[in-house]
Parts: structure tokens; sequence; C-alpha cells
């Protein structure tokens, strides 16, 4: 999928974790399509190339799930834009994505470290 | 030199329209992406880059239009299939108005005409007007569809009435009623039948044409129509040239007749022999005589066989190979003209 693609990195993999990426974002509030793209670049530290009109289909996506919803409204300095708020659906859903990640993220950590034993959690 | 002007708001336009083109960007995601790009733009001047040069890092930055596209029409689907039976139904009406104005004009053309000493000058004249129109549509036909595509997707409902227009007029019914006296002068005639005929096959032409241009940029012309023959172009070509040359029977004189015909064919080898190399001709102009020389020798010999102890085929057979060969000769002449008066 050409979305978005980390330097040297897995498209897939950030394809897939754009979604919940962008729904934290909206958790701490509305926003708009550049500010998101904005949020993003500033918190992975550069590390996120980003073809930035492909969000704006992604958001589609998410808005058509039921878990943003979208209306245009006047900025402060006049400009119409565009913005997205989290859903109480999408706010669920964020927390079951987020738990996901955390699962994978511990079975990862594990089988990295061999020493560790994969069912030491489990006990 | 002086500098250029960079037009923003312009530009912002340009692009946002060449995704536009492509499908599956509705008014709202237009809109978005204006929106984006005016704060984009806006940030990079802050950081002290010029208009243009912020556009420019803006829109890379954005993406490439074909992606871009790509990408909308996976999440509007809908604005793709809507697209399609626009387009579905204005080719359909585009079709059955030409033909309506082409038959419904030429009535028109023939009730004047009709009492009036120029008959078949007027009535030649008008097939002529047609033909000299068909073909224009080839030449600007571009601005024509750029301007129905801007129609169909800015206005839909101009382009329902323009749909609707010319079929409602054709469930009307014939406008005119023609005296059959008139019908029977006007079809005894050779020049009259010829241009009539071409009038239909030119639409034809043009139709297949703009098909097999699809993949050219710009306006069509002579050498871009044949410098690159690919073999079902050069079949294809060498059809429409045959029913063109078949057209010269309406002259019942035999000998006139094979003679015009063979004029066609000489025209035809003429387009089709300027651009092969030496090793590619032979084969070009063979395809090329293809399905004159099927037809002519099998349904020629046929209705040959029919009428009774007559030979038409063996002169129309002859005006195939002497007007293929004269049109080549003609051609690489004048194509080795063309190289001295370019060196």
């Amino acid at each position: 999928m050409y979305i978005y693609f980390m330097k040297d990195g897995n498209k897939e993999l950030v394809a897939v974790s754009l979604t919940p990426m962008i729904l934290m974002i909206l958790r701490q509030g509305k926003s708009y399509g550049y500010e998101i793209i904005q949020q993003l670049k500033e918190k992975s530290g550069g590390k996120l190339e980003v073809a930035e009109g492909t969000l704006y289909p992604v958001l589609k996506k998410m808005e058509e799930k039921g878990w943003i919803t979208a209306a245009w409204s006047t900025a402060d300095n006049g400009r119409e834009r565009r913005y997205y708020t989290l859903t109480k659906k999408g706010g669920e859903n964020l927390e079951t994505q987020v738990a996901q990640w955390n699962s994978f993220h511990q079975i990862i950590q594990r089988l990295w470290n061999p020493g560790i034993s994969i069912f030491s959690g489990l006990l | 030199m002086e500098p250029r002007h960079f037009d923003l708001q312009r530009s912002v336009m340009m692009y946002i329209q060449a995704i536009r083109q492509k499908g599956g960007l509705g008014d709202s995601d237009a809109a978005e992406l204006e929106s984006h790009l005016a704060d984009a733009v806006e940030d990079l001047r802050n950081s002290g880059l010029s208009e243009e040069e912020a556009f420019l890092v803006a829109t890379r930055r954005l993406g490439q239009t074909d992606e871009l596209s790509l990408e909308y029409q996976k999440v509007n689907p809908v604005l793709v299939t809507e697209r399609i039976w626009a387009y579905m139904l204005l080719g359909f009406s585009l079709l059955t108005s030409l033909q309506w104005l082409y038959t419904g004009g030429s009535q028109l053309v023939m009730q004047y005409a009709a009492h009036h000493p120029g008959q078949l000058f007027l009535c030649i004249a008008f097939n002529l007007l047609v033909c000299a129109f068909v073909w224009s549509v080839l030449i600007w036909g571009r601005r024509f569809s750029a301007w129905l595509q801007r129609t169909t997707e800015r206005r839909p409902w101009l382009t329902i009435l323009l749909s609707l227009g010319p079929v409602a007029i054709m469930f009307r019914g014939p406008m005119v009623r023609v005296p059959g006296s008139s019908y029977e002068i006007l079809y005894a005639n050779g020049f009259f039948l010829f241009t009539h005929y071409l009038g239909i096959v030119s639409m034809a032409v043009v139709l297949l044409l703009s098909v097999f241009s699809i993949s050219f940029p710009g306006r069509l012309t002579f050498r871009g129509l044949f410098s690159r023959l690919t073999a079902p172009y050069i079949v294809l070509f060498g059809f429409v040239i045959e029913i063109v040359a078949a057209m010269t029977r309406v002259w019942g004189d035999i000998p006139t007749a094979s003679v015009l015909f063979g004029c066609v064919y000489a025209t035809g080898a003429f387009c089709v022999a300027c651009y092969p190399g030496r090793g590619q001709l032979l084969r070009a102009l063979l395809l090329y005589a293809l399905s004159g020389l099927v037809a002519e020798t099998w349904a020629g010999t046929l209705a040959d066989q029919a009428r009774g102890h007559t030979h038409y085929t063996v002169y129309f057979v002859l005006a195939i190979v002497v007007g293929t060969v004269m049109g080549t000769v003609a051609a690489r002449a004048t194509g080795r003209f063309r190289e001295v008066a370019a060196a």
C-alpha cells in the first residue's frame, strides 16, 4: 500500500499503524488534515516520510466505518477547513487496537529475548 | 528577460483539476486539498520560500496526481461509476444526435432544394459540409471533449439535457417530407451519392480514429496518424479505404469508376508508405491492400458470375494494384524530397 513509509522502513507496517495513530491524534481533540500530518511528522521526529494527499482517502475510509465524523467550519484565519472528530465507536476501536498492539509488542519482546519464557506472562 | 509572473490560485486549480480529470475526486475532496495546499504554502512562505517555491514543495509533498487519483478512486467508487454512466449516456446521445443531424439536416436541405434550380449543387454542398464538420471534430475534438468532461463533472444536469435533447427530437419522428421525384433525381447522380456515403463513412472513420488516438498526446497530425503503424491499424485502415473506394461504384460507368477506385487506393497507399522503413514497407502494403484484394476477388467474381459475362473484377483488382504502387512511389519520392529539403 502506497501511503506512508518510514525512512528505510516497512511500508506495510506503517500503513497498518496509521489508523490508530490518527485516532490517537483525534483523541486529543478535533483536527484537520494538514494539522494531523504536521503532528504525525512532529511525533515521529521526522522519521515518517509522507505523501500527504493520501492521508485524506484514509480519513474517508475511517469516516465510512463510523470511527470519526467530519464537518466543514471556518477557522480563525477565515479559511474553510474540514474538521475531524473522534466518535464513541472510534474511541472504542482505538482501545481495542492499542490492546492488540501491546499484545503484539509483548510477544515480539519475548521472542526477541528468548531468555524470558513466552509463557512467563501467563503463569 | 522579464520575470514570469506566478499565479498561485491558477496553479492550485490546475493541480487539483489534474487529479479530478483522472477521476475519483469529489467536490468536497477537491476543496479539502485546496485548503491543505493553502495551509502548506503559507507555512513554507513563513519559512522564507517564494510563492512559487512554496507551491512546488507543497504539491511535491501532497503527492503525484496519478497516485492520489488512484487512492481517491478506492474510497469513492460511486463517483467512478457515475462517471462511466454519464459518459455512456453522452456517447449514446452524441452518436444518435450525429445521425439525426445528418438525416434530419439532409432532409431539410432536400425539401428546400426540391423546387430550386440548384437542387443538386445545394445537396452536394450540404454533404461536403457534413464531411468537413465531421473531420473538424477530429482536429478540434480534444477541446470539445475537454469541455464535455468539465461540464459532465461540474454541471451534470447540463449533460443530461444535452443528451436528452437529440433523443427527444428523434422520437418526434421524421420532420419533413421530401417529394419522391426529388429523391430520384438526387440518387441517380454519382456526385450526390458519393458525397452522401462519404459523410456516413467519415463519421465511422472519425469515431475509429478517436479511439486509436487516445494514446496520442496533443493534436492529431498526419505524422501522428501514420508514423507508428501497427498491423491491426493498417488492416483497419485498408478496410476503410476499401469502403471509400467501393463507393466510387456509384458512377455506373465501369472504366471511370475503376480509375476513381484506383485513385482512392493510391491516396491510402501514400499515407501507409510515407514512414515505414524499407524492411517494413512490403508488409505494410500487403496488409493495407489485403481487405481490398480479398473483397474484390471473392465478392467481385461472384457478382460477375451472377451478372453473366461481365469482367468487372479485373478492372478493380488492377486498380488496387496500380493505385497502391502509384501511391507508394509518390510517397517514397516525396519522402526523398523531404529528406533532401531537411538536409
